[in-house]
């Protein structure tokens, strides 16, 4: 079998055919063909690419460079610069250069390219039921080298050093937490990793337990031997089944190969894993509301102090630590303090996993340095905003976070800076919205979820949360006052300040951040009834299109309140205030004739303000066109 | 295990003797995608044309939900290379044309401007 | 010892102190809810916040530990604005009946509300309402009425080891209630009624018996008999403004005799009785004639519940002989009717208790040995009180009246059956007259008179001796019933009673809402014993035996102690329990108010 040199494929996909690609195909093949090189160039005809706009299109592996309206002209300089001396035809390279090298690793995919891979690195290299792999990829080294040749001071002053700050949201140095639970009197002390991930979007901690499960067991070992405990718990949620399953085997394989259990790497030190499984309740991730979960006990947070490290798990002091947070310790252990603290920035070290999605091209799991820069997440990584749309808000730390703008595309992720701007770290979701997502349905969004997961302890978040849910809901559903947002103001103030663990600390987040940056969006709503991205059911109209009504009745029928009027051969029409906006017309019309759309601005006399119905059709069919453009 | 040096022992004896490699992510987001069937399909075209030293792999998830089922084709003395969007029958086809052919099915591969394709 | 500044003051307390106790120490008053001394301390209502310098946000004070050089300012502006906010939300999930309510200018809520000037609310919404359960005889759940504080549950949980409430549901639909939202009248409850005395609003409440009575009084055909209990005597007077634990035993017959009841009889004579066959029911024990040992008391029918749903074994160790009340009622509609020469069907008997459980018992299928209902209405300590106070009568001012004869005399020790270890005096004091002959020895009685610890002794009576035990609350009942089931300790007399400090703290005595409740609670049930045992030193006849009205009964009616009559009359049987019925008739959850009152009235 020959052993091509290079694969170079041709585009003959419709829209490359239509742009002439057969004649660079027959030109390549009689090419080859003249410079001898058929041996060592193997030309493949290939499908569409999905890159018509720019077709012809040639893509060359190995190298993987992209060749874009190509000429049967160009395919001679092609063969002699590139395929014969290796020499990239630069002038035909997709216009923006940059973007473009070759497909050699992981690293040069685009998707991959900014990335920083820490904790992620064995997540989809190594076989997460074989811990052979994740000795090979240098796996229990770490601990091999903290309880041989480290003192248990000196690996909290390694992790210390490190500057590493935990990634479960709170932000706190991840070594001092240690130092604590070290210094603290009670034995026996115990480290619970903390898998109870609950924000509405994320799945860092499952993506590492289900890639990489090892990196967590011989973390908790670490920290085991740094704080002096013998036993561990994951606190993971059920809701994670192929985690789970991976952790057992995990557990299991590390206990045959004589690595978890007696007598670790031939010294004293000894330690248990044993998983917990939660129900999922948001509020276990609190770290005192999951030791009472642990102790089978109703999972709700208590006053601290005392805080876990002094009196935890059973009333003995305990660790506990995020998944994230721990999949860093081997590697800090194994490459030094030094080397992660040269990642990232001043106050944020390391990097730090986010979790994409919504209204964004790649949605997945990206890990960074921190002090990546929003945009470079969003655009880059995560690939922009699907069908040409403006990226309007980004959601940082799920319901207990905040919402980031176009304003902040540009500053550094990382934990201080974006509790700056009224945003939080948390757990690493990232949820990208863009112009057709309504501020104030997402608010609500979240604030349903925190009235949801209320354990319902304490006074502000228990009726707080749900006296602001009934605000927001009012507003969405056009019933609100200007005084709601006063209202809604101090009551997020209260429920901030008064409620007892963060849940109901953080719960009022996405309400005071969307408030500060989108004020208008919610006066729109209160004043013109009018929701602007036409998401609000309430604050939509129904119309019949005259042109397309024929009149035949079927809606008017169908409808449960009454609201369409009309007589046989009559064009119909919809009463607004009947009308429940339950769309049952709209799919019962067999022509079409029904529209759904957001309602027209209102005057305060209620009047429909017509420049600003104009203004507003512009702006639609603007924005119809830049997706016509784009594609 | 006593010692580092039973650690080495079996990072050592698994770097020398290294076939080649296929990995399909199994997070829950690819068993979602279909992982599962991508496994099979592989597995089940490897015994069907009886090939030999190669290790067929299940990962955790690359990260790349988006474009789930991933396979990575690591062949000795090659660059490694991540196809997306891995049907059975695209399973099927990578086996035969990357495998067998060492032909890359440039269409499938996870290209460098990932934006402008659409899944 | 840690220094701390609280409000510019500075103080020293001791590791471990709260910051709540530190100011209280200091004299600063920092209001709260949910927090019981000691016994509740979970920081929940958010009521007690401070300013804690150097923290972002308020802390709340009842479960902050004091800490060295902790600056804590409680009354700014800024703190009163968080309180008065975090009590209007409270407020804004709060049915507004006040009213028509049971603790209406008795409820911590409506105190707060009051003292934070609030006049309206600013968030206003839905409101829960759930279905409010009347189907025990004893108690009354209006769970819309709940602020959430927990008390009822660390009480029923911790102290009483009973454990029938917990949180149900989750977030702005939790609740307090029975697991599954049950009845209370399927879970083991033991109707003591601690819960009651813990809770800040009406959201648990005893069952108003008043009317059934007042209806009685009204019929000119019906002969309205009453039996008070030894504790009335101790506590009515608080109602009524006057000193705790103050002995108002003869303003008390006075009001009863002007509210119309035609008799008033002292329920201490069916301890005297009780006495009687409880004595010689254990001296047959301990000679090995009888059942086995130890004897338990069953004179506090919260423990015989608790007895028989979790400790079902121990059924034949329950004494037979039924309670003071419950005796008195059988002997109203036998012996009392026979001498009055009413037939019974036209004597209505009531009893006043400082129990709630009592209502239960009264209403026990197996009480009608007399061939009528035994004992018709209950009514506590309250609810004599609501009656005073609707008839117009001013309680601090009237003369003393007297009971009636012959069920109106009781001995000392019948009178200090109401206080712990009060039981276990009476009958030792029977006892040791009996085997030994005289009176037992002070120092041997000190032994059992307990305010604190589960108390245990070992009393010589000649050459036998009694092995006996005392048990304050039902939490201590446990331990003890364990330590003998397991047993790690071999005893023969035990005296149980299910509320903390026996009769005088039952869960049917007044209500205080004071801030320190719990606290507060022991150092009442101390008085009101004090008060108990005063009267019992004034007694000219101290031991049961030696009641002359009980010789009379005896010889004129019953015969002798244990006799076939007093067999048919005053001892009853005891049956073990399923902990859970599942009878389904109450749907707990958010529905508008449905009432069962008159289609489960289990009294009738």
């Amino acid at each position: 079998m020959p052993h091509y040199r290079h694969h170079v494929l041709v585009c003959q996909g419709t829209g490359c055919l239509s742009s002439g690609s057969t004649g660079v195909l027959k030109a390549l093949e009689e090419q080859v063909q003249a410079q001898h090189l058929s041996d060592q160039v193997r030309v493949v005809k290939s499908g569409c690419f999905g890159f018509c706009m720019q077709g012809p299109v040639m893509i060359v592996y190995p190298e993987g460079v992209f060749y874009t309206q190509v000429t049967p002209q160009d395919v001679n300089e092609i063969v002699a610069s590139h395929l014969k001396n290796g020499k990239t035809v630069e002038r035909l390279l997709y216009s923006d250069p940059a973007t473009h090298k070759k497909v050699e690793d992981f690293g040069d995919i685009l998707f991959f390219k900014g990335q920083r891979r820490i904790v992620l690195d064995n997540c989809g290299s190594i076989n997460p039921e074989d811990i052979e792999e994740y000795i090979e990829r240098d796996g229990y080294f770490a601990l091999a080298k903290a309880v041989t040749k480290m003192t248990p001071q000196q690996v909290i002053d390694e992790i210390k050093n490190s500057g590493l700050r935990g990634r479960g949201g709170g932000g706190f140095s991840t070594g001092k937490k240690w130092e604590f639970a070290l210094g603290a009197k009670g034995e026996p002390k115990y480290v619970i990793c903390n898998a109870d991930e609950g924000d509405p979007g994320a799945f860092m901690d499952r993506s590492i337990l289900e890639g990489d499960p090892h990196s967590v067991i011989e973390a908790m070992m670490i920290a085991g031997y740094a704080i002096g405990s013998h036993q561990g718990y994951v606190y993971v949620r059920a809701e994670y089944p192929v985690a789970v399953s991976r952790l057992e085997i995990a557990l299991a394989q590390a206990r045959d190969k004589g690595i978890l259990g007696r007598k670790i790497f031939g010294t004293e030190f000894y330690f248990e894993v044993d998983i917990r499984l939660g129900a999922g309740a948001f509020v276990c991730g609190e770290e005192t509301s999951l030791i009472r979960s642990i102790q089978g006990l109703r999972g709700e947070p208590r006053p601290r102090p005392p805080f876990p490290a002094v009196e935890g798990l059973w009333g003995r002091p305990t660790l506990i630590n995020n998944v994230e947070t721990l999949a860093n310790i081997p590697r800090i252990i194994r490459q030094g303090a030094e080397w992660f603290a040269s990642i990232g920035t001043e106050r944020s070290k390391g990097t730090k996993v986010f979790a994409l999605a919504g209204k964004i091209h790649n949605t997945g799991l990206i890990e960074v340095p921190m002090g990546t820069s929003l945009r470079d997440v969003i655009f880059n990584l995560g690939g922009g905003i699907p069908d040409g749309k403006k990226f309007k808000v980004a959601q940082t730390g799920g319901p207990s976070g905040g919402c980031l703008t176009e304003e902040h595309l540009d500053i550094p992720l990382e934990y201080d800076t974006l509790t700056e701007v009224g945003s939080m770290m948390g757990s690493g979701g990232l949820i990208i919205m863009d112009e057709d997502s309504c501020i104030v349905d997402v608010a609500r969004f979240y604030l349903e979820f925190t009235r949801d997961e209320s354990c319902g302890k304490c006074t502000p978040c228990r009726i707080g949360t749900k006296r602001m849910l009934e605000i927001l809901t009012r507003i969405t559903e056009g019933k609100g006052t200007e005084k709601d947002l006063t209202d809604l103001r101090e009551l997020a103030q209260v429920v901030r300040e008064n409620s007892l663990c963060g849940l109901g600390v953080s719960a009022p987040n996405p309400v005071l951040s969307t408030l500060r940056y989108f004020e208008e969006e919610y006066l729109s709503h209160i004043r013109d009834k009018h929701c602007p991205a036409g998401v609000c059911e309430k604050l939509l109209s129904f119309t019949i299109k005259p042109d397309l009504c024929k009149a035949c009745g079927l809606c008017r029928k169908e409808c449960p309140v009454g609201a369409i009027k009309g007589a046989p051969k009559q064009l119909h029409s919809i009463e607004d205030e009947t009308c429940v906006k339950c769309g049952a017309c709209v799919s019962k019309c067999p022509f079409k004739a029904i529209a759904r759309g957001r309602k027209p601005k209102q005057t305060p006399e209620g009047h429909i303000d017509n420049t600003r119905v104009a203004a507003e059709a512009r702006s639609h069919a603007d924005s119809n066109n830049s997706v016509t453009t784009v594609h | 295990m006593d010692s580092i040096s039973q650690l080495e022992e079996i990072k050592n004896r698994r770097l020398a003797d290294r076939p080649g490699r296929i990995l399909i992510s199994m997070g829950t987001c690819s068993m979602a995608a279909g992982a599962k069937s991508t496994l099979k399909a592989s597995v089940d075209e490897f015994a069907q044309r009886k090939l030999e030293g190669w290790d067929i792999i299940q990962t955790g998830c690359l990260g790349f939900c988006d474009r789930e089922p991933l396979l990575v084709v690591e062949k000795p003395g090659q660059p490694r290379v991540v196809y997306f969007g891995v049907t059975e029958d695209r399973a099927r086809q990578i086996v035969a044309n990357h495998i067998v052919n060492d032909h890359i099915v440039g269409e499938w591969v996870l290209p460098t401007e990932v934006a402008t394709y659409s899944g | 010892m840690v220094k701390l500044v609280i409000d510019n003051l500075p103080i020293e307390v001791e590791a471990g102190t709260t910051v709540l106790e530190a100011a209280q120490e200091l004299g600063i008053d920092i209001p709260t809810l949910c927090y019981l001394k000691e016994v509740n301390v979970i920081a929940s209502c958010r009521i007690c916040l401070v300013e804690l310098e150097g923290h972002r946000n308020l802390v709340a004070a009842c479960a902050l530990p004091a800490a060295e050089g902790m600056v804590i300012r409680t009354h700014t502006p800024h703190v009163l604005y968080e309180r008065k906010k975090v009590l209007e939300l409270l407020l804004s999930d709060h049915p507004f009946d006040c009213l028509t309510c049971f603790r209406n200018l008795n409820c911590e809520l409506q105190t707060l509300a009051q003292e934070f000037n609030i006049h309206g609310l600013q968030w206003e919404g839905e409101r829960n309402v759930f279905a409010v359960d009347d189907l025990s005889p004893s108690l009354v759940r209006e769970p819309s009425k709940c602020i959430r504080c927990r008390r009822c549950i660390t009480v029923c949980r911790d102290v009483l080891t009973v454990s029938i409430y917990d949180m149900q549901g989750r977030g702005f639909d939790s609740v307090q209630g029975p697991a599954f939202n049950d009845s209370i009248q399927d879970t083991p409850c033991t109707t003591c009624g601690q819960c009651i005395l813990v809770c800040p609003t009406a959201a648990l409440h005893e069952k108003d018996d008043t009317d059934k009575v007042w209806t009685a009084l009204q019929n000119p055909d019906m002969h309205v008999v009453i039996q008070t209990a030894p504790s009335i005597r101790v506590s009515l007077g608080e109602e009524f403004g006057m000193p705790q634990g103050e002995l108002v035993e003869g303003k008390m017959i006075t009001a009863l005799n002007r509210m119309g009841f035609d008799k008033v009889f002292d329920d201490c004579f069916g301890a005297d009785v009780c006495i009687m066959e409880e004595s010689t029911e254990l001296l047959t024990r301990l000679q090995g004639n009888g059942g086995p040992l130890p004897q338990f008391t069953s004179c506090c029918p919260g423990w015989v519940k608790f007895c028989e749903n979790f400790y079902p074994e121990f059924m034949p160790h329950l004494s037979s002989t039924k309670s003071p009340q419950q005796i008195f009622g059988s002997l109203v509609k036998t012996y009392y009717a026979q001498i009055a020469g009413i037939s019974p069907d036209k004597i209505f008997s009531v009893s006043v208790m400082p129990c709630i459980a009592k209502k239960f018992e009264a209403a026990r299928e197996e009480h009608q040995d007399s061939g009528h209902r035994d004992v018709d209405a209950v009514l506590t300590t309250r609810e004599l009180a609501r009656m005073i106070r609707m008839s117009g009568i001013n309680f601090a001012d009237l003369p003393d009246g007297k009971f009636d004869s012959p069920m109106g005399y009781a001995s000392g020790a019948g009178v200090i059956f109401g206080a712990s270890g009060g039981v276990m005096e009476a009958a030792l004091r029977t006892l040791y007259d009996k085997l030994v002959g005289g009176e037992i020895p002070e120092e041997d009685l000190e032994k059992v008179r307990s305010f604190n610890e589960l108390r245990e002794a070992e009393i010589h009576m000649g050459e036998r001796t009694v092995r006996v035990a005392v048990a304050r609350n039902l939490g201590e009942a446990r331990k003890l019933c364990d330590r003998v089931r397991n047993k790690e300790a071999e005893y023969d007399f035990i005296e149980i009673m299910a509320c903390p400090g026996a009769c005088t703290g039952g869960g049917g005595q007044p209500i205080y809402s004071n801030l320190d409740k719990w606290s507060l609670q022991i150092d009442l049930r101390k008085s009101r014993a004090r008060g108990l045992f005063e009267a019992d030193s004034q007694k000219k006849h101290r031991k049961s035996h030696e009641n002359p009205y009980v010789h009379k009964l005896y010889e004129d009616f019953l015969g002798e102690p244990s006799s076939a009559r007093a067999h048919q009359l005053l001892h009853t049987e005891h049956k073990a329990r399923p902990l859970y019925t599942n009878r389904g008739d109450y749907a707990g959850d958010k529905v508008e108010h449905r009432h069962y009152r008159e289609e489960h009235n289990l009294l009738h």
